[in-house]
């Protein structure tokens, strides 16, 4: 099999670029006081998008630490942009207690 | 504390009642005196009666129990006082106490603070998390020769695993019985996805083709609002791509007020089967030209998606015992819409693909490759689904939700493909227990170009979780 230069190269990019984010993002997730405007704009983005495909799942069924996972699975599935991912994430998290 | 100079005055009060005590019965005696020098006097001049002096005796007497009286309550006054005084002084040195102690446990609460702040819902750079869902349904059909049978049952896990904030691994895994008794598993996605920034995902591995809705966004059981595929919408001679293994980008950005989302993909690409192109993931590529596509789509307002598709590849004929085999082009163009607002839940999708003229052998074991003539697939449903909540608030029939579907597939060129056309009418029932719980019921009536119609009854039970 022969390996053609694209894909390669479209991964090599991908690892760099990824991993010299990694680190200075980790702080992101913390669980801060839910800033107020964060959660409604989650909260609306929640409505808008989560239930385009299922039904939408009810912030009470995953822990924070969960959500935190799946919401990078919808993110990538559901192409749905980091910023507006993040907002989901702290309306989920701060509807699940 | 303000108590002690109240407590303070009044005890100075009671000594100053207390002092004036003495003086009373100073002057108590001196009159106890006087009266008792008066009636000597008296006695010469006007003899008074002994029973007179008596009285006064008694009066006096009388006076002195009194004033002995006040001399006890004195003291005991005198110890009350001294009693609270001492309780007083006690509650103030515990409270002292108290107030040092709590100032102490602040600053020691302060000092560990700011040595540990307050920890993080979850700070962890490795996160794991397994999801997924299982499924076992039963369907029956009048066709000749055929049995009702409960379908294979399957479970479905999802491992997913973040590194920090921008790594992702997603792992699907299918679990099945067969109906040999066999267990059966298939791996249906494996991808590291590189969360580049908020616009720009970069996935490399295994995963579903960016192309069309249903496969990447329906098929899973608790999601699929019917027991069944739509035609053509399958996983053995579908004509959506299922998966590929390579490399894709993907993510979602806003346009003005609107929201568009894209995808795309280089990947080994489809192989040639004994229905058509295979349309999923293989482990290598049997020629070097790569399949490429991908999907793009807009929300001209916030309920509803329009998505447009696209993908080609090269297909190499797949090799008879003996006879050259050649090579195609495979191109499909697809386009899907979605409106999910409130209870409603409309949607279609459309897929058009095109293999050219190929010499390729249908099963390994053909001795000569086959001429397969220029083919084309149109395929097709539309859905639509309401959950009764809408119009009813009886928290049972609230959760039921009725489900109609339209599908079909036509295939037009070689002959041998043309045997997966179908025409079919599916209606059904959900009942809700919890948004990723269901149970479905479903019947279908299917028609086929040269056989007979065949209905079909198809019950099943999903969970997401
Ligand atoms: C593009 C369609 C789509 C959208 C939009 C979508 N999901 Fe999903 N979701 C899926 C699919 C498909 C699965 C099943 C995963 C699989 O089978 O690969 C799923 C699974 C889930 C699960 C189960 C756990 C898991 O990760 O598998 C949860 C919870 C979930 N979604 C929540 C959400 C939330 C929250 C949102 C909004 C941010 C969302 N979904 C938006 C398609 C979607």
């Amino acid at each position: 099999m022969k390996i053609s230069p694209l894909p390669l190269a479209a991964l090599v990019l991908a690892f760099s670029l990824g991993f010299s984010q990694l680190a200075p993002a980790q702080s992101a997730d913390r669980k801060a006081e839910p800033d107020p405007r964060q959660f409604a704009r989650g909260a609306k983005a929640w409505a808008d998008n989560c239930g385009r495909c299922h039904n939408i799942r009810d912030p009470k069924e995953y822990s924070d630490r969960s959500w935190n996972v799946i919401v990078k699975h919808m993110r990538v599935r559901a192409n749905i942009s980091g910023d507006t991912a993040d907002d989901i994430a702290a309306f989920l998290k701060a509807s699940n207690n | 504390m303000r108590i002690w100079p109240q407590q303070t005055d009044r005890s100075h009060s009671d000594i100053r009642d207390a002092r004036s005590a003495p003086a009373v019965k100073a002057i108590g005696l001196a009159f106890a005196a006087f009266g008792l020098s008066q009636p000597l006097p008296a006695l010469a001049q006007t003899q008074p009666s002994i029973a007179d002096l008596e009285r006064r005796v008694e009066a006096l007497e009388a006076q002195v129990r009194q004033a002995a009286q006040a001399e006890q309550e004195l003291q005991a006054l005198k110890a009350e006082l001294a009693e609270v005084k001492g309780r007083t002084a006690k509650a103030e040195s515990d409270a002292s106490q108290a107030q040092s102690t709590a100032n102490q446990a602040q600053s020691d609460v302060t000092r560990v603070a700011a040595v540990n702040p307050a920890p993080p819902d979850d700070n962890s750079l490795i996160r794991f998390q397994l999801t997924g869902s299982v499924v076992a349904d039963f369907s029956a059909n009048d066709a000749p020769g055929s049995h009702s049978s409960f379908g294979e049952a399957k479970f479905l896990p999802i491992f997913l695993a973040s590194y920090g904030d921008r790594l992702l691994f997603e792992g699907h895994m299918e679990v099945s019985s067969t109906s040999d008794g066999e267990t059966d598993t298939s791996l249906e996605y494996a991808q590291l996805d590189f969360l580049v920034n908020k616009w720009l995902t970069v996935t490399a591995g295994k995963f579903l083709t960016p192309v069309g809705q249903f496969q990447q966004s329906l098929h899973t059981p608790w999601i699929n609002k019917l027991p069944t595929r739509p035609v053509g919408f399958v996983e053995d001679g579908g004509d959506e791509p299922l998966s590929d293994i390579g490399v894709m980008v993907r993510g979602g950005f806003p346009v003005g007020s609107m929201k568009a989302t894209y995808a795309a993909f280089v990947g080994n690409g489809p192989r040639m089967g004994d229905a058509g192109p295979v349309l999923e993931g293989f482990g290598g590529d049997d020629n070097s030209d790569k399949a490429f596509g991908g999907r793009v789509s807009i929300f001209p307002i916030p309920h509803l998606e329009l998505g447009l598709s696209g993908m080609h590849a090269r297909i190499k004929g797949l090799e008879a015992v003996s006879g050259t085999v050649s090579q195609a082009d495979y191109a499909l163009i697809g386009g899907d819409f979605a409106f999910t607002k409130g209870y409603w839940d409309i949607r279609g999708e459309y897929i058009h693909s095109r293999l050219d003229a190929i010499a390729s052998a249908l099963t390994p074991d053909d001795l000569l490759p086959t001429d397969i003539p220029r083919t084309t697939w149109n395929n097709w449903y539309v859905q639509a689904a309401y959950r009764l909540a809408g119009i009813f608030d009886n928290p049972i029939v609230a959760k039921i939700e009725p489900v109609v579907r339209y599908s079909q597939l036509r295939v037009n060129g070689f002959s041998d493909f043309q045997e997966n056309e179908e025409k079919r009418w599916s209606v059904g029932l959900d009942y809700w227990f919890a948004p990723s719980l269901v149970a479905k019921i479903a019947y279908e009536n299917s028609n086929f170009p040269e056989d007979p119609s065949v209905n079909s009854f198809h019950a099943q039970v999903a969970f997401g979780f």
